[in-house]
């Protein structure tokens, strides 16, 4: 009992030092990632983006957090003050966990390796649109409403293309586990996974647009259709979670990504978690490039482009795997 | 009450209540506007909604009836020419146009040979800019953030231009009756030379960037088809109308000022012209308006900008008066009747807008949510001047 | 030139106006009965409504259509006057469909009440406004003769002319 009971203990301290570290990575992350969208933003639209609170508008997320943190949390009247204010909450609480089965370097900079580490990842981003729905719903508005049913339909459509691209590369490495696929790896471009599967990337990068609401998809809070769509009725810290937790999600995405396909914290020279973070980031800067750059998919064309291609191809994909791994 | 009768007693204003009968179990009422960032100005639409699909489309105006007619009436002519560049700000100095042409017909004053180029030269800059704002704002409703920061950029050039010589940069009163205000300066003259070079290399990358993207084609193509019969019975005109095929422009069918001495092109659809087709007309009626500039200021004529013949003091005859041109959203007329007062008796300002307007509700039936955010970008409103 | 179908219309008086001077070719007076007639062969020789506006006369609402047309361009205008105390025209809008909202402006700024409208609730004004704005007050009136620059009658009001003329030495 004694051993057992140590081991439990400390699994569950190593659980929550790591939430706790994350919640703090993902704040970090968040100020960064925010002004690295405004930034890019404006560059592509000839434009220099903040540029006056600090160094080239460098401390313009912490005003703006601060900000956030000072407004009035306003019910709008009629809304279901319990599921209105869950609903954040219940967004944002899914993704922090997501984080822990990364591996970000070589030894001990993984939060909590688990041997489902894919599957785990995959359960806990479904639970988001859950509080998406929540916040459409209890919004008492019937915008929000519309934008909470789209999100609903786009990322239950989404998963499927997203996990059977996963699923291809788990049957390549043999494992479900994000540590032994980086391993798998080498440490070239041309020794990662993306070399051998580049359809399955493919497949991955347009799910995980769709996954995220990012555009072109970005349809749930289509800003010039909804008025800003299921988060409509929020300000304050509610508006800021949900926020975070749409930049947390493209983190923790584009982790999954860099750790399936781009091999991780493998790097030609130096292997170690500066080469995840530099790969993470790079698939971040073409998310962005992406939503400056095409109009919105319509809702329909959007539904179509997935079950009509993307799932299609992807299972297509999937028994080609299957064939090869089996057979050779 | 009874579930079946809560859905017969709406909530609401007089006009989502005047929708009659009213929402089923399957629909929903909603309304867009009058704050909305598609609607581009206070349009207020009442839509009844099955699931995303449009049942019923219904516009209500008047959130921003400023009763232009009214002030028409109570104002002496010279005093009402400011109101002409706040009706449809966007191309005010074809507004400006319209009145200055007829109380110039009611009159009988003429007009001076370098002031009807100036007029034509500027006008013409000014529908280019309209269509940059048309275009800009459109790709920002169907959710392409980058463009209308280009049109934009493209767009500060040009109103520095016409700023050197009409003072002002978006709401003009820069014509007069006989002529214009001030004359244009060399400075003027050679900016707009290079300004239209410009021009000229940038409508083919926004071509390659923006025309040709699949997604935009994908969310304009077949959306919206005006046919024929729709188009005149709601009086439809302008790009709305040449979409659809028919090359009917008033600088072609009711000539005025000097248009009859420049050689441009009328870029129309195809029959059933849907928002592609709109979208493809403007564009290209940006190139002949360069056109059209380049010609006029190769020759500008030397002269007056006003008429010596213009009088200082308007003194209008008895009768009325209709002038049309040909403005960026269509055909603008002002109806004139004066009784020899000071002031106009009554001053009716059609506006293009209006008459397009007014087809949405039939264009609109079964028809997606975000395709209607489409077709009323393609239609090109600007609700001030439906509203005026 | 082309609007033998004016000469051919059921009318009160049909007049040539001079293009130059008021923008419109012909100008067609005619009473509420005939509006409906005048307006299908507008519709028929293909024109489209320009729009439709009041002026406000001593004699009562001079309502005022203006149409036009793709292929054979040239304006045409009817004009209808009825009583300041019984406002009452016809509707047009079965044929012309965009009538349905330039009838209803028209009803906002001035009162004129048009029959068979399918809905003629308020456009532009407030619907709990109350009054007509742009409803003159009765001395600032002016007489409807004159303000319609007239420069001559059509040819068959010509000819009847001629015809009283013989006939009354």
């Amino acid at each position: 009992m004694n051993v057992l009971g140590i081991h439990i203990a400390v699994e569950l301290i190593q659980i929550v030092v790591a939430v706790v570290a994350f919640l703090a990575f993902i704040g970090v992350n968040v100020l960064v990632l925010v002004l690295m969208e405004r930034k890019v933003a404006g560059r592509f639209q000839r434009r220099p983006g903040p540029y006056e609170v600090g160094p080239h508008g460098s401390l313009q997320t912490l005003a703006d957090a601060v900000k956030m943190m000072a407004k009035e949390l306003h019910t709008p009247r009629g809304a279901d003050k319990v599921l209105f204010w869950a609903a954040p909450i219940v967004t944002f609480a899914p993704v922090v966990v997501s984080f822990m089965p990364l591996p970000f370097g070589p030894k001990y900079l993984t939060g909590w390796e688990v041997n489902l580490g894919v599957v785990l990842i995959l359960a806990f981003s479904s639970l988001g649109v859950f509080g998406i729905c929540l916040a459409g719903w209890s919004s008492n508005n019937k915008w929000s409403l519309i934008g909470a049913a789209r999100a609903v339909a786009q990322s239950v459509a989404y998963e499927i293309p997203l996990l059977l691209s996963v699923l291809a590369i788990a049957f390549q490495v043999g494992s479900l586990n994000l540590t032994e696929i980086t391993a798998g790896q080498g440490s070239w471009p041309w020794q990662w996974n993306v070399a051998v599967q580049p359809l399955a990337f493919f497949i991955f990068v347009v799910s995980m647009l769709g996954e995220t609401n990012r555009a072109p998809f970005d349809l749930p809070e289509a800003e010039s259709e909804l008025t800003a769509g299921f988060h409509t009725e929020y300000s304050g810290m509610g508006f800021g979670l949900f926020f975070m937790a749409e930049y947390a999600a493209m983190v923790v995405v584009c982790s999954v990504g860099t750790v399936l396909f781009l091999g991780g914290w493998k790097g030609p020279v130096f292997d170690g978690p500066w080469w995840f973070l530099a790969k993470v980031y790079g698939l971040l800067f073409v998310m962005m490039w992406f939503r400056w750059t095409f109009p919105r998919v319509r809702f329909d064309q959007l539904l179509n482009i997935n079950w009509k291609w993307l799932t299609p191809l992807a299972l297509l994909n999937l028994l080609a795997v299957a064939f090869l791994v089996k057979v050779v | 009450m009874r579930p079946e009768e809560a859905f017969r007693t709406l909530s609401g204003d007089f006009y989502t209540r005047s929708l009659q009968p009213g929402p089923t179990e399957d629909t929903l009422i909603l309304n867009m506007g009058p704050q909305h960032p598609s609607t581009h100005g206070v349009l207020r639409i009442v839509l009844e909604l099955d699931g995303e699909y449009i049942v019923r489309a219904e516009p209500v105006l008047g959130y921003i009836h400023r009763m232009h007619e009214k002030m028409g009436e109570v104002k002496t002519f010279a005093q009402y020419l400011p109101n002409m560049g706040r009706v449809d700000y966007l191309h005010a100095l074809a507004w400006n146009w319209a009145y200055v042409g007829a109380v110039e017909k009611l009159c009988g004053i003429e007009v001076s040979e370098r002031a009807e180029y100036i007029r034509v030269i500027t006008a013409e800059m000014n529908r280019i800019s309209s269509h940059f704002v048309w275009w800009g704002a459109y790709l920002l409703d169907l959710g392409a953030f980058t463009p209308i920061m280009y049109a934009f950029d493209d767009r500060e050039w040009l109103l520095d231009l016409l700023q050197i010589v009409t003072g002002s940069r978006l709401t003009y009163c820069y014509f007069r009756f006989g002529g214009v205000s001030d004359d244009v300066t060399p400075e003027f003259v050679e900016g707009t030379f290079r300004w239209c070079e410009r021009m000229r290399s940038r409508l083919p990358m926004y071509k390659a960037l923006v025309t040709d993207n699949i997604i935009l084609r994908k969310r304009c193509e077949e959306i919206g088809p005006i046919d024929l019969d729709m188009a005149r019975r709601y009086g439809a005109t302008g790009p709305v109308l040449r979409g659809s095929g028919v090359a009917y422009d008033v600088r072609r069918a009711e000539p005025y000022s000097v248009y009859d001495r420049f050689h441009f092109e009328i870029p129309v659809g195809k029959a059933g012209g849907d928002a592609m087709d709109r979208y493809l007309v403007r564009m290209a009626e940006m190139e002949q308006s360069l056109n059209i500039i380049e010609q006029a200021l190769r020759r500008l004529p030397p002269g007056p900008v006003m008429h010596e013949k213009a009088p200082k003091r308007l003194k209008a005859p008895k009768g009325e008066a209709y002038f049309a041109v040909e403005g960026a959203r269509g055909k603008i007329g002002v109806h004139l009747v004066s009784d020899g007062g000071k002031n106009p008796y009554r001053v009716k300002l059609r506006a293009p807008g209006f008459s397009n307007l007014s087809l949405f509700s039939e264009l609109a039936k079964g028809v997606l949510l975000a395709d209607a955010v489409s077709i009323l970008g393609s239609l090109d409103l600007v609700i001030p001047e439906i509203d005026r | 030139m082309h609007f033998d179908w004016v000469d051919r219309l059921d009318a009160e008086r049909k007049t040539d106006t001079d293009y130059g001077k008021t923008g419109s070719y012909r100008e067609v007076f005619l009473r509420t009965d005939q509006l409906e007639a005048a307006a299908q062969s507008a519709w028929d020789e293909g024109y489209f409504l320009e729009d439709v506006s009041v002026v406000d006369v001593q004699e009562g609402f001079l309502v005022v259509y203006h149409f036009d047309s793709w292929e054979r361009p040239g304006r045409v205008t009817f004009k209808v006057l009825v009583p300041h105390d019984n406002p009452r025209v016809p509707t047009i809008s079965g044929i012309h469909s965009g009538a349905a909202w330039h009838e209803r402006e028209s009803f906002d700024f001035f009162g004129v009440i048009f029959e068979g409208h399918p809905d003629l609730k308020p456009l532009l004004l407030p619907e709990d406004l109350g009054f007509h704005p742009l409803v003159k007050k009765p001395e600032d009136r002016a007489p409807l003769q004159g303000l319609a620059a007239v420069a001559g009658d059509s040819k068959e009001a010509k000819e009847a002319k001629e015809a009283e003329a013989v006939k009354a030495p």
